[in-house]
């Protein structure tokens, strides 16, 4: 596996980046996160996964302007570079390539 | 709304936010605090500040991950090269000055175990009884009477108290009682042994505490009269690997079967409550009387949560009323308001299990109690040889600060901070302690044996019996590694290095205020302690020695004579074939052991006394040595001794008899039956020394022969004389075990608690003076080498040996005078404080203030003359040539 090998969670904070468009950053990833699918995640997990994406090309980011509600402090947008782009749809292309590959038998579950 | 928010970001705790900023990126950290903020705030308003907090330092906790760390590398003061070469310096330091490093180590090491060894010790003695589930809900009933204005406290009451409190209070959950049996002969097959530690138990026994039975049903392994169960070493002990339960053992009598219904835990060593054998208390029938007064129990409760054990035992005075103070009037004659009247009061106490061992006042407690006092001075002996070790290591390095003055220049100007200095120093230092600390960790595996013996019983907890010890040895390893090395470090951290680096010699700082000051310090310690133990000894020795009014020396005693029965006078007289034996007398009791009270008055007055009472038979005067001052012993010539009573000079004082011959005398325990008083015997101790004299009542009872003592004539042939005594028992005896000790021995049991404590403070005492002394070696070794060119230079210019060794020991004799006339008001306070406890105590010897300075002295003059009389012998052409 090369570079562009993401985990699981990555490719959600990948994915959710890109669903929030001109609004993501690590709040609300997490958030979101939690909001679609239910599952309880922490900031720090989002943070380490954001940077990692970014440093391995997939996400490129800029600093907002700085915000009154965080206390004057700024806030790091992302967005998702075309090699990020590259890599959702090349693992979606495999899984759908993989989900066409099962043969009906194997959703057969009669017992006997 | 703005400003809402502004101030929802300063309730931020302060310590996690600082923390977050140590360690977290500068790049990062301006989004990744604004990131927590904004959750901090949203938390703020919709949970609490509370919850906020929490979630913040969760969250800060959970950011502290790799990505988000500052680069060490970029980092002046936390470089890893730079931690390298902090430690190799040290290691290098350490290898280059072997006797500092020894001398350093070795008193830290001796000062770390002792800190642990009595750390041990006190956390046993604290936490006696806290195992147990239910331990805040579980008390002891105790009985609190005032006989004639004397009060007096019971561990134990009457036989129906448990159930009646079950019975009458909501608030009761459960109630279980215990009784301490005598000695009992158990047998089982062809093995016949006494058993001393045997308990009776109620069914509930095993229910209300966590004693856990391994084999049998707990709930009613203790239910039918006469069940057994064994502990795990007893079971072994009887049936080997089988199992015993259901297996039959006989007690006493051969035709006496108890069945085994269980195999149960032996009890922690901190549990107040010992046994090798419990046997169901339904056994006993007394114990399933109604009767009140008499033989009486330990009768433990369980309280429901939250319920008042104050409360509860002022309402118990309606038990008192309701039960106990009828029988009080059968037996005393007279109604209950009456004898109230008259100075007398029952009432009921309820002593929570885990007081029990270090703060119950009660008489008749299970086992040896605890005492609050002695686990403070161990503390404080702890604390102090610890101390004494941080003091050596302060003063040394401090001492040989002038040797690193070059380094620290060097440092210095190639870049160093003085922040990076003082973290090297501290560094140093920690390791240093760290590696006393393991040393420590070492020995204290190594001698735990030798201190159970010391301390003279098994402790609950060693070094390695929780992972709890690993974290408390660092924090301790941290905390004395930080006060040690903080001051050395600061004066080191802050030479200059124009002045350290030009040609010449660097005096070192002067520092003189705090060194003196540590080894005053030291010196007063051992001053004070050196008094301290010479004047328990003095007490002990004085106990041991007193002349208490009978003679025990030379006493042997057979226990449970009366296994004899009817062969009593053929072995008496067997006995007193024997050369070596010069008398005989059985008796109910011997001093030393407990005495049952008894309560006497005069036919014309109301008035009771309680004396101690012993019952004996003739002879028993000779045999103990006893002097009588007035009237005549019992006697086989006189027919009527069976209701004539001898008194001691106190009782005689009680009753204020002017001739006491012939005064008769009534007791409720014979049914006031009339007594003579026929004789008077001169006051002796039976009791411990912590108590003076005690009136006493001695009646005669050929019945009562708990005890039978032997006196031998003063031969060096005791082992024979042993021999031919066991042999005649054992005829006369039917085979019996053959049980003796004598009765010096006996005696000094009563002052295990000080003998121990003796022992204790003279061993710590010695390590804690032993690492003064070669603390102060190497301080000594040290300057008069630092000085040794002055010397020289004296000596050129014509000064003597005892000038130049005046010049070298004039500091420390003024130290020392100082330190004396600190030291002797507090060892004058101390030693006050602790012989307050005895009745009977020595008086303060003014030599033992002297002895200690000169102790203190002889090594203070034997460390300094070896050096300075070596310095001042020297070439001077040797320390003044320039290298």
């Amino acid at each position: 596996m090369g570079r562009s090998h993401i985990g699981e969670f990555e490719e959600l904070v990948l994915l959710m980046v890109g669903v929030l468009y001109d609004d993501a950053y690590a709040v609300a990833i997490t958030k979101e996160i939690s909001k679609q699918s239910g599952r309880k995640v922490n900031v720090s997990a989002v943070h380490k996964s954001l940077y990692r994406l970014e440093e391995k090309g997939m996400l490129s980011s800029r600093l907002s302007d700085p915000e009154s509600k965080r206390g004057g402090k700024r806030k790091r947008l992302f967005a998702i570079t075309p090699f990020g782009k590259k890599a959702i749809d090349d693992m979606m292309e495999l899984r759908m390539q993989l989900r066409q590959q099962i043969p009906d038998m194997a959703f057969q579950w009669k017992t006997n | 709304m703005e400003d809402q928010l502004m101030s929802g970001v300063e309730n931020i705790p302060k310590i996690p936010k600082w923390f977050f900023r140590w360690y977290c990126k500068r790049e990062l950290y301006e989004e990744m605090h604004g990131d927590l903020e904004e959750f901090y705030i949203d938390r703020l308003k919709v949970q609490g500040k509370f919850r906020a907090d929490l979630w913040y330092c969760y969250n800060v906790l959970r950011c502290c991950q790799p990505y988000a760390w500052k680069n060490l590398e970029s980092q002046s003061n936390s470089n890893i090269g730079m931690v390298r070469n902090f430690y190799l310096s040290a290691v290098r330091n350490l290898v280059k000055n072997k006797s500092y490093s020894l001398i350093s180590i070795l008193g830290l090491t001796i000062g770390i175990s002792s800190f642990i060894f009595i750390s041990l010790y006190i956390v046993n003695e604290l936490s006696y009884d806290r195992f147990h589930t239910h331990h805040e809900n579980i008390y002891r009933v105790s009985n609190k009477a005032i006989i004639r204005g004397e009060p007096n406290e019971q561990a134990t009451t009457g036989a129906p108290m448990g159930k009646v409190m079950e019975e009458s209070y909501p608030e009761v959950k459960k109630a279980t009682r215990l009784m301490k049996s005598g000695p009992l002969l158990i047998g089982q097959g062809d093995y016949k042994f006494s058993e001393e530690n045997i308990l009776f138990a109620d069914q509930a026994f095993l229910d209300v505490f966590d004693f856990r039975l391994l084999k049998g049903n707990p709930l009613n392994a203790l239910k039918q009269p006469k069940s057994v169960v064994l502990t795990e070493a007893y079971a072994q002990k009887y049936f080997g690997e089988r199992n015993p339960v259901g297996q039959f053992i006989t007690v006493e009598e051969d035709t006496t079967h108890y069945l085994v219904t269980g195999v149960v835990e032996s009890a922690p060593a901190n549990s107040h409550i010992q046994y090798d054998m419990l046997v169901s208390l339904s056994t006993k029938d007394f114990a399933n009387t109604d009767r009140w007064i008499g033989r009486s129990l330990h009768t433990y409760v369980v309280l429901e949560d939250g319920s008042s054990p104050d409360m509860l035992s002022q309402k118990m005075h309606e038990i008192f009323y309701k039960y106990m103070a009828p029988e009080i009037s059968y037996y005393t004659g007279m109604p209950i308001s009456e004898w109230e009247a008259s100075g007398n009061s029952v009432s009921f106490k309820l002593t929570a299990i885990k007081d029990i061992h270090l703060h119950s006042e009660a008489q008749g407690e299970l086992e040896p109690l605890g005492n609050l006092n002695h686990i403070y001075v161990f503390g404080l002996i702890g604390l102090i040889v610890l101390f004494m070790a941080i003091f050596n290591f302060i003063n040394l390095a401090i001492a040989h600060s002038a040797n690193r003055a070059r380094e620290v220049g060097v440092r210095k100007v190639i870049g160093s901070t003085k922040n990076a200095l003082i973290y090297q120093f501290l560094l140093e230092s920690t390791m240093v302690v760290l590696l006393g600390t393991i040393l420590a960790a070492f020995v204290v595996i190594t001698f735990t044996p030798f201190f159970t013996q010391l301390v003279g019983k098994e402790l609950a907890f060693g070094i390695d019996s929780s992972y709890l010890v690993w974290p408390v040895l660092a924090g301790m390893t941290i905390f004395i590694g930080l006060l040690s090395g903080l001051y050395p470090s600061l004066v080191m951290a802050s030479y200059k290095p124009i002045q350290v680096l030009k040609s010449g010699l660097f005096k070192g700082h002067k520092s003189g205020w705090l060194r003196n000051t540590l080894v005053a310090l030291q010196f007063i310690a051992s001053i004070v302690i050196i008094i301290s133990t010479l004047t328990v000894y003095r007490q002990i020795d004085f106990m041991l020695s007193k002349n208490l009014g009978y003679s025990k020396d030379q006493v042997l005693v057979i226990k449970r004579a009366g296994w004899l029965a009817d062969n009593l006078e053929p072995f008496k007289n067997d006995l007193l074939s024997l050369s070596n034996v010069s008398a005989v007398s059985s008796s109910k009791t011997i001093p030393g052991k407990r005495y049952d009270l008894r309560s006497y008055r005069r036919p014309d007055n109301p008035e009771t006394y309680l004396f101690l009472n012993n019952q004996v038979n003739y002879d028993y005067l000779e045999m103990m040595g006893l002097e009588l001052v007035a009237g005549r012993f019992f006697s086989r010539s006189y027919g009527a001794d069976s209701n004539a009573v001898v008194l001691n000079e106190s009782a005689v004082r009680a009753f204020d008899f002017d001739d006491p011959i012939g005064e008769p005398l009534s007791s409720s325990f014979k049914k006031g039956r009339p007594l003579k008083v026929i004789g008077v015997v001169k006051d002796y101790n039976v009791e411990s020394l912590h108590k003076s004299v005690s009136p006493i009542s001695i009646e005669l009872d050929l019945e009562s022969n708990d005890f039978l003592s032997i006196r031998i004539n003063s031969d060096p042939n005791i082992p024979v004389t042993l021999g031919q005594i066991q042999d005649a028992w054992l005829k006369h005896s039917n085979e019996k075990p053959f049980q003796y000790f004598f009765l010096d021995q006996e005696y000094e049991r009563l002052y295990q608690s000080e003998v121990t404590t003796g022992r204790i403070l003279l061993v710590f005492s010695t390590l804690s003076i032993f690492v003064a002394s070669i603390g102060l070696i190497g301080l000594i070794a040290f300057t008069t080498l630092i000085r040794r060119k002055e010397i020289g230079i004296r000596k050129i210019l014509g000064a003597k040996l005892m000038l130049l060794i005046q010049m070298l020991t004039k500091d420390t004799v003024i130290l020392l005078s100082i330190a004396t006339l600190i030291a002797w008001p507090i060892a004058y306070l101390a030693t006050e404080y602790w012989l307050q406890d005895f009745a009977n105590r020595v008086a303060i010897s003014f030599w033992f203030y002297i002895i200690s300075v000169l102790i203190v002295g002889a090594i203070v003059g034997l460390v300094i003359s070896f050096h300075t009389v070596k310095a001042s012998m020297r070439n001077p052409v040797e320390s003044l040539r320039q290298e």
